[in-house]
C-alpha cells in the first residue's frame, strides 16, 4: 500500500469521482436479471420434466403387470377326501386377488393323485379353511360333497410373493387344511419347501379376508369372482408413452381493426402495412402421452408436455430513449428503450417462447391393418416464460412488453402417424405434425394479433399392451 | 450495515425495487471507477453494466464480512480488467512494453485540479500504465497482486507504475502551471 502523499491525494481525489450513468445501463441490467431468472426457472422445470420422462420410461418398460395368475389345484371335500382340480384359472385384477372357497364335487378316486402331487403343502396350519371350520355351522360352506378351494383378498405385498414364488416352480398355489390332510393320510412332501413357504405366507395373509368372505356370503358370492376378468378392461385400455417432436415455427401477424395506424392507413397507396420479415426457427416439444382405445381403430389421447419455439427477427439497432407506442384500443404505452427497424435483414434477435401444454385429441387408424393413422385435437398451453419483442407499425419500432402476452393459449393440432415398429413391449410411431395457435400470442393491449404455427415431425413411443 | 443486509435479502428474493435501490446506491461511484480504467464513457458504461450483472448474479455469494461497497467495487475492477483484456482496442496497448517515457518530476506535486480532471489525466496514460496506476495507487493492490491479475511479473508492475506516476506528476505540474497562468491572466 503506497504511503506517499501523492498516492493519498490521488486516491482521495478519485474517490470523489461520480457520474450519473445513462438509463440504458439499468434497463439492460434489469433485462439480464430477468433473463437469468427465466433461465433459473427453466432449470427448475428441467429436472421435473426429466423426472416425468424417467418415470414414464420406467413405467413403459418395467411398469406393473396386471395379470396375476391363480392356479386352482387342490380342493378338499368335507368328508376329508381330496382331489386335484385339473383346471387352472387366471385371475386378472387391479388391486386385489380373490381367494375364495369354491365348492366342487370330487370323487374319492382323485384323492390319491392329490397325495402324490409334489407341490402340495400339508404344514399350512393357519389356512383359512381351518379358521372357517371354527365358524358356526350355518356360515360354513354347505353341501357334504363340496370341497373347498381357498381364495382371499390379496394386497400388493402378496402380489410380490406370488411373483416370487411362481418363477421358482411355476407352481400352482396350494392352500390346504392340514388337519384334513392328516385325516386323509397325507404326508408332507419333502420337495415342496420353498413353494410351500411362499404359499403359507400368502394363505396366512389372506386368512382374515377369507374368513370375512366366508362369514358374509359363503361360496356363492365368491364362486364367480375369479372369472370377472373384464372388470379391469377400462384401465387396461389406457396406454402410456413418451412423445416428442421437432420442427420449424413461424408466426402469422395481422393488425387489429382498432389499431389507429391500420384504420387511418389501410388501403392508402404507398403505405407500408407489412410487418418486417421474420425468419422461421426451431421448435420442439417433449412429454408424456396417455391413449385410451375406444374401439379397434380409434383412440383418444391426452398428454403433458413442455414445448419451446422461437422466431428470429431483424429489429434493427437498440435505442435507449423513452418513447410511446400505440397499443390496441387507441391507447399509448410508454417504453424506455426500443429497436429501430433499419430495413436490413440482419436477424440479430430471437423471440423465445416456453410453454407447458396439455394436448387432447383423437387418433384414427386408417383401416384395420394399416400402419397409418391420423390424429387431430386441441391443446391448452400455458406460457411459462417469454423473451420476445413486439412491433409497432406506426413508429416502426420493436419494443419489449411482456404484459402484452396471453398466458393461456388454445391451439389446434393434427398430423399423420406411421407405425414404424411394433415390438413386444412398445410401439414406435413417427409422422408429420402441425399445430396452430387459435387464441393468439398477444392480448388486446397489442395493436396486432400473432398466431404461432408449428410444423415438424413427431415421434411417439407407446408401451404395448399384451 | 443493517440496511445493506435488508437490501441484499430483498434483492435475493428478486424484488425489483430493492435491485434498483442497490443499483442506484452504487452506480454513480462505480461508474467513476470504471471511467478511470477505460478510455471512453461508453466503454465505462459497458463495464458498469457487465459489473452490475455480475453483482446481482453472485450476490448470494457475498459474505457480510466486509462492506458491500468494497465488494461491489472489487467486482467492478475485475470486470474492467477483463474488459480491457478482451477488448481488441485495449489489447494492443496492454502489452506493458516500455514506451520510452522517462519524465523527471517532483515527488509531491500540488493537486489543484478536480477529480474528473485527474481521472482524465490518468486516462491519457497508455492503458498498461493506466491500469497499474489505478490498481496500485487507488485500489491499493500490491505489485505482486497486480502481477498476478495482469499476468506480468511484479518487477514489470513496479517499473511501469513508477513511470506512470512520474508521467502523471509532470502532467499535473503542467496543469497546475496552466491553472496558475490562467488565474494570473484573469
Amino acid at each position: 500500500m503506497p504511503d506517499n502523499h501523492f498516492e493519498h491525494k490521488a486516491k482521495n481525489k478519485l474517490d470523489e469521482l461520480k457520474f450519473i450513468p445513462s438509463e440504458a445501463v439499468w434497463l439492460n441490467v434489469q433485462a439480464q436479471i430477468k433473463k437469468d431468472k427465466d433461465r433459473r426457472r427453466l432449470l427448475l422445470w428441467l429436472p421435473a420434466a426429466c423426472l416425468l420422462l424417467g418415470a414414464g420410461t420406467w413405467y413403459l418398460f418395467h411398469g406393473k403387470s396386471k395379470i396375476y395368475p391363480v392356479h386352482v389345484i387342490s380342493t378338499l371335500s368335507e368328508n376329508g377326501k381330496n382331489k386335484i382340480n385339473p383346471s387352472s384359472e387366471t385371475v386378472e385384477s387391479e388391486k386385489n386377488r380373490a381367494i375364495a372357497v369354491i365348492p366342487t364335487d370330487h370323487s374319492a378316486s382323485n384323492v390319491q393323485q392329490q397325495i402324490n402331487h409334489p407341490r402340495y403343502e400339508p404344514k399350512n396350519k393357519r389356512s383359512p379353511l381351518k379358521e372357517n371350520r371354527q365358524e358356526p355351522e350355518s356360515r360354513k360352506p354347505s353341501g357334504a360333497n363340496e370341497s373347498s378351494m381357498i381364495l382371499g383378498i390379496e394386497g400388493r405385498d402378496q402380489k410380490k410373493d406370488v411373483r416370487k414364488a411362481e418363477p421358482q416352480t411355476n407352481a400352482p398355489v396350494i392352500i390346504q387344511d392340514s388337519k384334513k390332510s392328516r385325516d386323509a393320510g397325507i404326508n408332507p412332501a419333502p420337495d415342496s419347501g420353498s413353494v410351500a413357504r411362499a404359499n403359507r405366507k400368502i394363505s396366512s395373509k389372506a386368512d382374515s379376508t377369507a374368513r370375512g368372505i366366508a362369514k358374509t356370503g359363503g361360496d356363492d358370492n365368491l364362486k364367480n369372482s375369479p372369472r370377472k376378468k373384464t372388470r379391469t378392461s377400462n384401465q387396461d385400455n389406457i396406454q402410456w408413452g413418451i412423445t416428442g417432436g421437432a420442427g420449424l415455427s413461424s408466426h402469422f401477424n395481422r393488425f387489429r381493426n382498432n389499431n389507429p395506424y391500420y384504420t387511418s392507413n389501410y388501403g392508402v397507396p404507398g403505405n407500408d402495412h407489412s410487418f418486417p420479415p421474420e425468419k422461421q426457427s426451431i421448435s420442439f416439444y417433449i412429454g408424456l402421452q396417455a391413449q385410451k382405445m375406444l374401439n379397434n381403430t380409434t383412440k383418444i389421447f391426452a398428454g403433458l408436455q413442455y414445448s419451446y419455439s422461437e422466431v428470429r427477427i431483424a429489429p434493427g439497432n437498440l435505442v435507449n430513449m423513452p418513447a410511446a407506442v400505440y397499443a390496441g384500443n387507441y391507447s399509448l404505452t410508454n417504453i424506455n428503450s426500443y429497436y429501430l427497424v433499419s430495413g436490413t435483414n440482419n436477424y440479430n434477435y430471437t423471440n423465445q417462447y416456453h410453454f407447458v401444454e396439455i394436448p387432447l385429441g383423437i387418433e384414427k387408424q386408417l383401416g384395420g391393418k394399416s400402419r397409418f393413422s391420423v390424429n387431430a385435437g386441441i391443446s391448452l398451453a400455458w406460457l411459462v416464460a417469454v423473451h420476445a419483442l413486439q412491433y409497432d407499425p406506426q413508429t416502426r419500432i420493436y419494443f419489449k412488453e411482456n404484459s402484452y402476452f396471453n398466458k393461456a393459449q388454445w391451439n389446434v393440432l393434427g398430423g399423420i402417424e406411421y407405425r414404424l415398429l411394433q415390438k413386444e413391449k412398445y410401439t414406435l410411431k413417427i409422422g408429420p405434425q402441425f399445430q396452430y395457435g387459435l387464441s393468439g400470442l398477444l392480448n388486446r393491449k397489442s395493436s396486432y394479433t400473432e398466431h404461432a404455427f408449428f410444423g415438424g415431425f413427431q415421434v411417439l413411443l407407446m408401451r404395448t399392451r399384451k | 450495515m443493517t440496511d445493506d443486509h435488508k437490501l441484499i435479502r430483498d434483492c435475493l428474493k428478486g424484488r425489483p425495487a430493492a435491485q434498483q435501490e442497490l443499483y442506484e446506491k452504487f452506480a454513480g461511484s462505480m461508474l467513476g471507477v470504471c471511467y478511470r480504467y477505460t478510455k471512453s464513457m461508453s466503454d465505462a458504461e459497458d463495464v458498469l453494466q457487465e459489473g452490475f450483472i455480475k453483482v446481482f448474479r453472485y450476490l448470494s455469494q457475498y459474505k457480510s464480512e466486509g462492506e458491500l461497497g468494497a465488494w461491489v467495487r472489487r467486482i467492478m475492477v475485475n470486470t474492467a480488467i477483463n474488459y480491457l483484456k478482451k477488448n481488441r482496442h485495449y489489447q494492443a496497448d496492454l502489452s506493458f512494453k516500455d514506451p520510452g517515457l522517462h519524465p523527471v518530476s517532483a515527488d509531491n506535486p500540488e493537486m489543484r485540479i478536480e477529480a474528473k480532471e485527474l481521472a482524465d489525466l490518468i486516462r491519457q496514460l497508455p492503458p498498461g500504465y493506466q491500469t497499474i496506476f489505478n490498481l496500485y495507487a487507488v485500489e491499493g493492490y500490491s505489485h505482486v497482486e497486480i502481477g498476478k491479475m495482469l499476468g506480468i511479473s511484479d518487477v514489470t508492475s513496479r517499473s511501469q507504475y513508477s513511470r506512470a506516476r512520474a508521467l502523471l506528476i509532470v502532467w499535473l505540474e503542467k496543469e497546475s502551471g496552466d491553472l496558475k497562468k490562467n488565474s494570473y491572466a484573469r
